[in-house]
């Protein structure tokens, strides 16, 4: 079959500033954000460096789902589903509500076989782990826990682990089911009716542009018609166990003055990124041909990917390396277009000091011609393996609007690129979105406006 | 809580995780047989069960597709009587 052109026919997104699309947009061009104090009992288990994250609106995504749903899946499939579900709506798809305690969903007019899967996540169901383990190692001492003398120092640690217990009092039946890494794309596949392949692509940082490149690929490539692509992350365990490690790794942002500007990408005073609980963000991508025989309406078209690897560090970008030159070359080969045509690059920009000094010289130095440059990650800080999805559905929504959202705490940029302080009108045709993880992955796409 | 309270909650609870309507849920119901209500359907009936009544059943009971929703009323409300929280 021939290589056909690939459309975004629908967006989805759960973020910490918006449970859908149209609100997340609309905090992104006011420039919202939402920084708040890290969980006080994050404290009993490790003094971090780090103050602040920046939490989702999990009542508003929960409230909307069966109790039998809330019960068996974890909540970062609850956030996978919530993102793809308006997705798939927005893309005009017709969805066929279930039976009463059935979990699956069908969409008419779809040839079931031709529909695939694409997720991202960089810890998938890790959370489900830590807090079904910790309920493992606490349930057999449960009547000594609360026996335990008080020793005034060890008093509040044992009262906190007694909660955590009263709130998880049995290690869930579907635990294995609710950790394993590819139970987000399995349960978009099951709700859904997809029966084409189920892709779970784990990059770190890079977890959803891979993904999301992996299924333009095939699509072109006229393996499906249709597919759900995007990245998920949920990292709210209870010891905060994920927030402490990238803690110990110093990599999240320190406390600053005035409060609540803690998260800087490109900026000068940068420390650091601000850790995200997480969130999800799902295209519906579909080929020319599936999309104009139902009548769907594009909204912007994807053109290229590419992904290199530094195998250099397990954490650091290769600083004197030509991979990421590479991993740009190969997608804009990839797209048939020419370097300076891209007008728009949505940053990696994650605010640690070596990202973004080597992010802004590889950007001043492959693209001359000064495309406007912002990172999302100034609004809605990290979401590791969401970023890359929700900084793709940015790209989209960029060209579609010819507006950038801007960075709200950069003050002293680094290097001498045409960043987007505030959101401004922009004239563009092509929008890159490039990511990069750690262990090394680079990965960018590329989208061109439609008229 | 007396037993039929228990059992109307169970009927509820039923119905609900596994979208039987309740006029067909007596309190004899064996739901493996009479409804092909599988074992993982068993096991989501039974965390919700915990949830609804702030307890931690048996999930031994909840491996058997011959339970009944009489049998489990009665699990229940053993749990509650020992656990000081009965009729």
């Amino acid at each position: 079959m021939t290589a056909g052109r690939v459309f975004v026919t629908g967006l989805g997104v759960v973020s910490a500033v918006g449970p859908d699309t149209a609100s997340f947009w609309d905090a992104c061009l006011r420039g919202d954000t939402r920084v708040e104090p890290i969980p006080e009992h994050w404290a009993l288990y490790y003094a971090a460096a780090s103050r602040v994250w920046s939490p989702l609106p999990m009542a508003a995504v929960e409230g909307r789902f069966r109790r039998t749903d809330r019960l068996t899946l974890d909540r970062i499939v609850l956030l996978a589903i919530h993102a793809a579900d308006e997705a798939v709506r927005s893309a005009g798809l017709a969805i066929e509500s279930a039976a009463p305690g059935d979990e699956r969903h069908r969409i008419g007019g779809i040839a079931p076989q031709r529909a695939a899967v694409y997720v991202g996540t960089g810890f998938g169901g890790a959370q489900a782990a830590f807090d079904n383990h910790l309920t493992h190692l606490l349930a057999p001492v449960r009547a000594a826990l609360a026996q335990a003398p008080a020793d005034a120092a060890a008093a509040p640690l044992l009262a906190d682990l007694q909660r955590a217990l009263a709130a998880h009092p049995r290690v869930h039946p579907f635990v294995i089911c609710q950790s394993m890494p590819n139970a987000c794309a399995a349960h978009l596949g099951i709700r859904f009716g997809f029966k084409g392949l189920n892709d779970t692509a784990c990059f770190a940082c890079a977890s959803g542009t891979v993904a999301i490149g992996r299924a333009f690929h095939a699509l072109r490539n006229g393996r499906h018609d249709v597919c759900i692509a995007g990245g998920v992350e949920h990292l709210d365990d209870h010891a905060g166990s994920v927030f402490m490690g990238f803690d110990r790794l110093r990599t999240l942002a320190r406390p600053a003055n005035p409060p609540g500007t803690e998260n800087r990408p490109f900026d000068a005073a940068r420390s650091g990124f601000l850790f995200s609980e997480g969130g999800a963000g799902f295209l519906v991508l579909e080929s020319e041909r599936h999309a104009a025989r139902r009548g769907a309406r594009p909204i912007a078209e994807i053109v290229g990917f590419g992904a290199t690897s530094d195998a250099t560090s397990i954490v650091a970008i290769a600083e004197d390396d030509n991979t990421l030159d590479a991993m740009l070359a190969a997608t804009l080969d990839d797209a048939g277009v020419a370097a300076e045509c891209i007008g728009y690059v949505n940053a990696h920009g994650t605010a640690t000091p070596l990202n973004d000094a080597l992010e802004a010289a590889f950007i001043a130095r492959a693209l001359p011609h000064r495309p406007v440059v912002n990172s999302t990650k100034a609004i809605l800080g990290h979401t590791i393996g969401a970023c890359g999805a929700l900084e793709a559905t940015v790209a989209v929504l960029s060209l579609r609007d010819q507006r950038v959202h801007g960075m709200p705490n950069l003050a002293e940029p680094v290097g001498d690129l045409d960043y987007a302080r505030t959101a401004r009108e922009v004239s563009i045709e092509y929008a890159l979105s490039q990511n990069f993880g750690f262990g090394g992955h680079n990965a960018a796409l590329l989208f061109k406006r439609l008229p | 809580m007396t037993h039929q309270d228990i059992l109307d909650r169970v009927r509820a609870v039923v119905s609900e995780v596994l979208g039987i309507e309740p006029g067909q849920l007596t309190p004899a119901t064996r739901l493996g047989p009479e409804f092909n209500v599988d074992s993982m359907q068993l096991v989501t009936l039974m965390i919700a069960l915990d949830e609804e009544f702030d307890l931690e059943l048996d999930a031994e009971g909840f491996s058997n597709p011959e339970i009944t929703l009489d049998g489990i009323a009665e699990a229940i409300g053993g749990l509650l009587a020992s656990a000081g929280r009965g009729e």
